[in-house]
């Protein structure tokens, strides 16, 4: 069991921002939510971290309404990398990624081996190691960001949100962070739900599409049915051709001007 | 895993050495003044008052004990306290308002306090003795916490820009308030203007006891929550996704630092500076984990603040107000270590 909404609405003043949205997510798939900008996908991934309480309809996740759930219990099942984020305090690199440990280790206690173990190999697998004992502060925009990825990888949760997770990085490191987490999907059967502006890096990784326009879904399904033109064409309102390319082993997506 | 300082000590260590040297501080100025008081008696009198066993002071001058007790500690302890209390205020408001710089009197709290303390001391009204007038600072503080708090949430959030901004609107709209009641005091104007500027001068036990029961409860209240803080200043997305409750955590420390900046300000007067610098200073010898920060900036805050007060009782031919010398030492000392970290940043 992983999410089920249903008729959720939510909207900012007058704005609205999602209307009567409805949709059900199974663990161990990689969901890539995709639309143009201000279409409500930062939102809906605020209510599914119980960061924003929809004004109406409900969402549950493993069965439960998520008001049910503590902050601190949702935080054991759900890992958000947020798209922004903004450190003023000279925190080392290990503290930041230990700070993902908080939900697991109990008020005034220290980290336990268990706590270490997952610290170090994650920052291994994420290549931070070799600034472990420097500033977050003295980072650039790109560094930061990998810690604060593998700051959510160390919360070692089933489910992980990536908001624009890797919209920072170099291509190598886009490639080592979301193969990682592709790999998470695979073998611990874990679930993944990345908005992402990038048709063609989405196409690597999500097997599972849903596109979003103003505040609603307008089509969900497997890459393979879901990734087409006319869903493009509808939600961005731009032309484009969908292909296969052999070499990346999926589907591509060109636009021309 | 026992987190090591820059020094190689370890929070207990730490701990232990600030708490000592603060300790010797304490006695060291007790024995300071316009009567000398050997270091060896103020540690008899001391020992004797705590055990209430009076042969220790035997063969001390019959003065001293009285100059000690009654005259010259609640003043030094009500010095350490407040020094202590601003300290760990500014560390928790930089904490919750995600800036290095921000103070106990960036969200206005203590215009408050001196616009409720000025408006005491133009009424003089014989009420409540000589704590009617703490006691209007001390409304003025809360009031205007809560209004800024007012001011700066929407449908139950509290951003830390808003609170900032609102922050600074009422603590204008105050300053404007205190001149204007200076401008109609006539012969208090002295008096008030003496107030803001800040004195340990004639303080009693029950001053200690005030600030010693803030100060103290709101210290475990910050060190119950302090890893949240740290957790929050990831930004509140995150803090909520690791599972702190960041709009609980904010509202209670706002208000316990508040009460206490409130406190500190009624009892002495605008004591500026402390809370801004010795935070600082704290982050940068021990790291900015508030669970090493709030022990270390108490202990810092208390002795630093006794030193100068030390200085214009004891050393200094006159008396200047306290919050005149902090604000004369801490103000160009800020601005070197602030210049000093802009250097560091662009050669790095």
């Amino acid at each position: 069991m992983g999410f089920a909404i249903s008729h959720i609405n939510f909207s900012y003043g007058n704005g609205r921002v999602l209307s009567d949205l409805s949709l059900n997510m199974e663990p161990g798939r990689f969901y890539g939510i995709v639309g143009p900008n201000g279409c409500g996908k930062t939102t809906l991934l605020d209510i599914l971290v119980k960061n924003k309480k929809p004004e109406s309809g409900t969402v549950e996740y493993k069965g439960k309404n998520l008001n049910d759930y503590t902050r601190k219990s949702l935080a054991k099942e759900i890992a958000l990398v947020p798209q922004d984020f903004y450190i003023n305090f000279p925190f080392t690199v290990m503290e930041i990624v230990l700070m993902g440990r908080h939900p697991h280790i109990p008020r005034f206690s220290a980290p336990s081996s268990k706590d270490l173990k997952i610290l170090g190999a994650v920052m291994a697998e994420t290549g931070i190691e070799k600034f472990a004992h420097r500033h977050i502060t003295e980072l650039s925009g790109g560094e930061k960001q990998r810690v604060v990825f593998a700051r959510a990888l160390a919360q070692d949760t089933p489910v992980l949100i990536l908001d624009e997770a890797t919209s920072n990085l170099d291509i190598k490191y886009t490639l080592n962070l979301l193969d990682i987490t592709a790999g998470r999907v695979k073998t611990e059967g874990k679930t993944v739900i990345a908005v992402m502006q990038n048709l063609n890096l989405a196409a690597l990784y999500c097997d599972y599409w849903i596109f979003m326009k103003k505040g609603k879904i307008v089509a969900h399904g497997d890459i393979d049915e879901a990734l087409n033109e006319e869903n493009i064409k509808e939600v961005f309102e731009v032309e484009s051709k969908v292909y296969f390319e052999p070499y990346s082993k999926s589907k591509r997506v060109v636009f021309k001007n | 895993m026992m987190e090591k300082n820059k020094f190689g000590l370890s929070l207990g260590a730490q701990t232990l050495l600030l708490a000592i040297l603060l300790c010797a501080v304490i006695v060291a100025s007790t024995g300071m003044g316009y009567i000398k008081i050997p270091t060896l008696n103020v540690i008899k009198i001391i020992v004797s008052e705590i055990s209430g066993n009076h042969k220790f002071l035997d063969g001390i001058n019959h003065i001293f004990p009285y100059v000690v007790v009654d005259v010259r500690l609640p003043r030094i302890l009500t010095a350490a306290i407040v020094g202590g209390g601003l300290s760990i205020a500014g560390a928790i408001f930089q904490g919750i308002l995600l800036n290095p710089l921000a103070d106990p009197y960036t969200l206005g709290i203590s215009a408050g306090a001196a616009f409720g303390a000025s408006i005491a001391l133009l009424l003089d009204v014989d009420f409540l003795g000589i704590y009617f007038v703490p006691f209007f600072a001390f409304i003025g503080a809360v009031a205007t916490l809560f209004f800024v708090i007012y001011l700066s949430s929407f449908s139950g959030q509290i951003s830390s820009n808003n609170l900032i901004l609102s922050g600074i609107i009422v603590a204008a709209i105050l300053s404007a308030g205190i001149s204007f009641i200076k401008y109609v005091a006539d012969e208090q104007v002295s008096i008030i203007i003496f107030w803001l500027m800040g004195s340990f001068g004639s303080k009693t036990w029950t001053d200690v006891f005030l600030t010693f029961l803030f100060v103290s409860v709101g210290f475990f209240i910050f060190i119950f929550f302090a890893r949240d803080l740290n957790i929050m200043s990831l930004g509140n997305r995150s803090a909520a996704s690791l599972g702190v409750e960041t709009n609980r955590v904010r509202v209670i420390l706002l208000i316990t630092a508040s009460l206490i900046t409130a406190v500190c300000v009624s009892v002495s007067g605008i004591i500026g500076f402390v809370g801004l610098i010795v935070p600082h200073l704290m982050r940068f010898l021990v790291g900015p984990d508030n669970r090493k920060l709030i022990p270390a900036s108490i202990l810092v805050g208390a002795t630093l603040l006794l030193c100068a007060d030390t200085i214009t009782r004891a050393v200094l031919p006159t008396e200047i107000p306290i919050g005149v010398l902090t604000a004369l030492i801490g103000g160009p000392f800020f601005c070197y270590i602030f210049r000093q970290r802009q250097i560091a940043r662009i050669m790095g």
